[in-house]
Order: structure tokens, then C-alpha cells, then sequence
């Protein structure tokens, strides 16, 4: 292993090599109509509707507010009610193969069903959602153009509201349980239908790329101008970042996430509810789910999402792990971490620095460790966040209601 | 993993970017500790992809019939897999893994263990995860 001229190692260059181009959004083969463009027409429409909501006042954008970089800005988000997580941001989403923090979807149109239904978000109901989607003149024939022919969910068969529930005394489960089983499946198939033409909106949220790819390709193409792409207090993070900092051990490839789940140990905080354990939850659930990639409205049951699923472990070590989150665009989206933990990028830097919190479940990963970074060092990992990976969204012009 | 930082700040660039601080053989064909068997992979595709599934052909002449389990893990970082890899004999001493998936960068230990009635024996090859794919 040598130095090149750089001061980069050759398994460095790699690591970095790996980090650009940024490619496509991933396919997503359970989600027929995940490029189709007229589905991301009517999927823009429902992401800001607060018709989907319980009560008309939420939608999606409530808490994944364009203007702030489709997050809230808040520690924990409030809608409906309070969630127990942090919200994170849309942007970039589509490139991960798990959604949530715990990864209890393993598709965005499994993800965008979630927080429709739950009691502290959009406290909704996916019969609310489809009558929601019948008796609005244009979402219905944007729909009928996609999927078909909608029932007529207003007719006096159908309550206002109804969904299952764990707690079967919930009056929107006792609506449900009154349903046909037909109905009930052509209820589930509208509802995974707007999932999935969320989720083609969804994936035109992606960002292009930024300084970080000029410098790695200049390096790596022997330009000899690459240098200018950062500054040099950003070049020493960089090299701080896939060298004595080991964050690319997780923050690897494109988005520099790999997808998985890791144990930082964030410690309580007085605003977190008890309890959460992560992965290891995520990872029944994910498998429990009727609309994940082995399911029913799946699109393709053998595809790579099916095998992923099918392959799934649960281990131990999932306890109090979640997701790596890609870091492109990370400085606009303060707070941080899973329960909104840290205020900024330098508390970021500081935690891993130290390295001092005790987890809830499970162990800190064993790749961590107290870095020792200095002064000097700590603050260039903060301005290679802010510099290297700011990045345009490639359209920006679908990053506004419709 | 203090040791492998210390290894980094002697290398007196950067650092490395894994952890292949220690010398390793990352040879494709490896003999069980007990020496009774031979054991080939080979990955596909090759080379392994960052965090994607992917399987391994295992080759172990003689193994027809036997018992056949094959795991990997990072002994660096102290975890395995995030997957759980089914083993189906493929036959001729061909065995086919499927559901294999790498989810960092560094060494892999890859452990394929066989039993055949009277002793159980293992045989660990390393794979360098992984090249970035262009
Ligand atoms: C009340 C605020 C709120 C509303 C409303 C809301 N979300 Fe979220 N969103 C969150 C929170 C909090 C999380 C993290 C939850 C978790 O991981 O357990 C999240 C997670 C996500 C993620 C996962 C991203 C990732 O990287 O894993 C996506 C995508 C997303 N929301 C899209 C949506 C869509 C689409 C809607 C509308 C159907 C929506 N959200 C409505 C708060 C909200
Ligand atoms: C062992 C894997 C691992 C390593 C190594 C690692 N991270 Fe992380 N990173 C994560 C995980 C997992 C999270 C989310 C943790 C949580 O919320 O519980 C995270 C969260 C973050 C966030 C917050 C992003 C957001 O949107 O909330 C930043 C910033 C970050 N890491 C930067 C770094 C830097 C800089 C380094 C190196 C000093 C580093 N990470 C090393 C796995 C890792
Ligand atoms: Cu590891």
C-alpha cells in the first residue's frame, strides 16, 4: 500500500473512486409505476394533499417542507400528535434500499403508508384515502389513467373511515373488520397504489453532484486543477473522513451511506420516548408488513427487494442500530440523528470525537472508537460536510408544490 | 481497533481506508484445519459488489452428500452478515451460496465449515471488500 502524490493510498483512492459518479436512482421493480412520469404528476399532487389526513389539515410536506429541505427542522416532528423519531430528509431517499431509521419498509411506496395511517402523524385511514382519491375530479382520473377503475367508495357500504389497527377496539379497526374481504383488498390495493405514485415523485428528489465529485474525478483523472474544487480546510477533511476519522467505513459509495444499520450509541435524551430499539424491530416489521417486496401489491416478488427480504437475518446485534443516513446536502437538515440527538454538525464531529454516550439496547459498533482528533482536525470535518457535499437538486423545479 | 489506528498513523500517509493492517491471503482455495479438505470460491459476480447480494460457488472435491454450512463475518469489527445465506449442493463436490451480501469496506472472513459424520472442519478465505464498480 503506497502513498500516491496525493497523500492518498491506493485503498483510499478506491474508497474514494467509489463515491462518484453519482448514479440513477436505483430501479425499483416492486413499483410498476415507479418512472412512469404520470404517476410522479399525481404522486407531487398527494405528497402536499391534506386530503390524505384524518382531520384536512396534514400532509406529507407538513413535516417534509420544501423550503427546509424536506425535513422540519425540529427535534422530534409534530403533526397529528408527536412522533418518537426525527424526521430525515426526502431528498436522496429514493437511493435506499431500507426507508425509516429502522428500515421497516423496504420501498418508498411501503414507507408513504405509514405515516398516512399513524394516530401522531397524518391520522388518517386508507378507506379515508381512497374515498379521498374518488371524489376529487382530478386526482380520480389521474389515478383511473394509471391503475384503472375506482370503486365507488362513497357508497353506503363504505364508513368514512377505516383501517386495521393492533388495538381491535379502535373504532377505525371495528369500520375495518365490517368491510368484505373484497373490500378490504380493493381498499389495500388503492392504498398501495398512491404509495407507489408517491414514490415515483419521490424519486425525482435527487440531487446531482457537487464539489466532492469535481475533486475526486480531477484526482483521480491525474487533472492537475482538481485541488481547486475544494478548499484545503475541506481537502483535509476529506482526507480526515475516509482516513483517521474511519467514516467511510459506513458513509461509503455515492451517498455516502451504505444503506445498513449500525450501533452509534446515542445515548437518552429527556425529549425520546423509551424503548427504541431499532433495527432489531425494524427488521420483524419489515418482514411482517403486507406491502413489503414479498407481498401481495408487490410488483415483482423475485426481484432483488424480494431477495434481500428473503435472505433478511435477525441478529442480536440489530439492537439499537439504524439506518446510515446519506450525507449529500447534510447541512441542511440540523437537527441530527435518529431523535434529532445533535443541534449541528460540529456536535456531530464532537460525539463521534469523544465517543462518551451509552445506548439504550445493544453496543457500540465495533469500528468506533474515540478518535482524537484535534481542534484543527474536528473543525475540518465540519467544513468538508458544508462544502464537499452541498449539491443542486438535479430538477429543482419539482421541489415545490404542484 | 486502537491498533489498527495506531498501524495508520505509522504508515505515515493518510492512513489506510480498511483495515488490512495485518498482511492477509486472500487466496481463492484454502485447506480445512484439520487438512481433510480443499475448499475453492469463488464469488459471483466477481468481484464482490459493495452492500448488493451476491452468492459464491463453493468447489470441495470429495464433499458429495456431506454437511455444508458457509457464514462470513468481519473479525476486525467484531460482526457477520446482515443476511442469513442458504447452501444448496449443487453436485460433484459443487455447493451454490446464495444470499451472501458484504455491508462494509475491509476484510471479509468467509467460513465454510463441513461435517462429514466424524469430524467438523473449517476452512476460512478472506475477500478484500470491495473494488468500486465503474
Ligand atoms: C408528522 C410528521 C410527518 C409526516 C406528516 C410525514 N412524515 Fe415522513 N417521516 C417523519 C419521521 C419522523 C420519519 C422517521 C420515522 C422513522 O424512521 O421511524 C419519516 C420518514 C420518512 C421517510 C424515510 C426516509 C429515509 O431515509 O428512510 C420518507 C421517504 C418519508 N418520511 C416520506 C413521507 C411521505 C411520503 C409522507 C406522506 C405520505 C410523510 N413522510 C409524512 C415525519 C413525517
Ligand atoms: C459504524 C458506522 C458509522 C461510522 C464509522 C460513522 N457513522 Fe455517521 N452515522 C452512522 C449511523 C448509523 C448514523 C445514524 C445514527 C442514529 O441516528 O442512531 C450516522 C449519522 C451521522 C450523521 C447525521 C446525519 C443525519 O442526517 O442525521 C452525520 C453528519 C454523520 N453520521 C457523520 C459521520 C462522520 C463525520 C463520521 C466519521 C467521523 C461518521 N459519521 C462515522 C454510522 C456511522
Ligand atoms: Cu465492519
Amino acid at each position: 500500500m503506497g502513498c500516491g502524490s496525493s497523500g492518498f493510498s491506493e485503498e483510499q483512492l478506491d474508497i474514494l473512486a467509489a463515491m462518484t459518479p453519482v448514479p440513477a436512482v436505483p430501479a425499483d421493480s416492486t413499483n410498476a409505476v415507479a418512472d412512469d412520469p404520470n404517476a410522479a404528476v399525481l404522486g407531487r399532487k398527494l405528497f402536499f394533499s391534506t386530503a390524505l389526513s384524518g382531520d384536512g389539515q396534514f400532509s406529507c410536506a407538513s413535516c417534509h417542507d420544501p423550503a427546509q429541505d424536506f425535513t422540519d427542522g425540529l427535534q422530534l416532528s409534530e403533526a397529528a400528535g408527536q412522533t418518537g423519531r426525527h424526521a430525515p430528509t426526502v431528498i436522496n431517499a429514493a437511493y435506499s434500499r431500507w426507508q425509516f431509521w429502522d428500515g421497516r419498509c423496504d420501498s418508498q411506496w411501503c414507507q408513504a403508508l405509514g405515516p398516512i395511517e399513524s394516530p401522531v402523524e397524518m391520522a388518517g385511514t386508507r378507506l379515508g384515502v381512497a374515498r379521498a382519491v374518488y371524489t376529487d375530479a382530478t386526482l380520480r382520473a389521474e389515478y383511473e389513467a394509471l391503475f384503472g377503475a375506482l370503486t365507488d367508495f362513497t357508497d353506503s357500504r363504505f364508513p368514512e373511515r377505516a383501517r386495521p389497527a393492533e388495538d381491535p377496539t379502535d373504532p377505525d379497526a371495528l369500520a375495518w373488520a365490517q368491510l368484505s374481504a373484497a373490500d378490504q383488498a380493493d381498499v389495500n390495493g388503492v392504498f398501495a397504489n398512491v404509495g407507489k405514485a408517491i414514490a415515483a415523485y419521490e424519486r425525482l428528489l435527487v440531487t446531482g453532484e457537487g464539489p466532492l465529485d469535481a475533486y475526486i474525478q480531477g484526482l483521480l483523472a491525474e487533472d492537475e486543477s482538481y485541488r481547486d474544487a475544494l478548499s484545503p480546510e475541506a481537502e483535509l477533511g476529506l482526507e480526515l473522513f475516509v482516513g483517521k476519522g474511519l467514516c467511510h467505513f459506513c458513509h461509503s459509495g455515492p451517498m455516502l451511506s451504505n444503506g445498513e444499520f449500525h450501533n452509534v450509541a446515542l445515548g437518552p435524551r429527556d425529549w425520546l420516548p423509551e424503548g427504541d430499539n431499532g433495527r432489531f424491530d425494524g427488521i420483524r416489521a419489515v418482514r411482517e408488513t403486507p406491502f413489503n417486496a414479498l407481498g401481495a401489491f408487490s410488483d415483482d416478488t423475485e426481484g432483488e427487494a424480494a431477495q434481500r427480504l428473503t435472505f433478511l437475518a435477525l441478529n442480536i446485534d440489530a439492537e439499537g442500530q439504524f439506518k446510515t443516513p446519506g450525507l449529500r446536502r447534510v447541512a441542511n437538515t440540523a437537527p441530527y440523528m435518529h431523535g434529532g440527538h445533535l443541534d449541528d454538525l460540529a456536535s456531530v464531529v464532537e460525539f463521534y470525537n469523544l465517543q462518551e454516550e451509552e445506548p439504550e439496547f445493544g453496543h457500540l459498533d465495533e469500528t468506533l472508537a474515540p478518535l482524537e482528533l484535534s481542534e484543527e482536525e474536528a473543525a475540518a470535518l465540519v467544513v468538508f460536510m458544508e462544502e464537499a457535499l452541498d449539491a443542486e437538486l438535479v430538477d429543482p423545479s419539482v421541489a415545490t408544490a404542484p | 481497533m486502537t491498533r489498527i489506528v495506531a498501524a495508520l498513523i505509522l504508515a505515515g500517509c493518510t492512513g489506510g481506508g480498511g483495515d488490512t493492517a495485518e498482511e492477509r491471503d486472500y487466496g481463492r482455495t484454502q485447506t480445512t484445519d484439520l487438512g481433510s479438505w480443499t475448499v475453492t470460491i469463488a464469488p459471483d459476480p466477481d468481484p464482490v459488489p459493495p452492500v448488493d447480494l451476491f452468492a459464491l460457488d463453493v468447489t470441495i472435491p470429495g464433499a458429495e452428500g456431506l454437511f455444508v454450512d458457509v457464514d462470513a463475518d468481519m473479525p476486525s469489527h467484531n460482526h457477520g452478515m446482515n443476511t442469513e445465506p442458504v447452501v444448496t449442493e449443487v453436485g460433484g463436490g459443487a455447493f451454490r451460496v446464495d444470499g451472501m451480501q458484504f455491508h462494509m469496506t475491509g476484510d471479509w472472513r468467509v467460513t465454510v465449515a463441513i461435517d462429514d459424520g466424524n469430524t467438523y472442519e473449517r476452512a476460512f478465505l478472506w475477500i478484500d471488500c470491495c473494488e468500486p464498480i465503474q
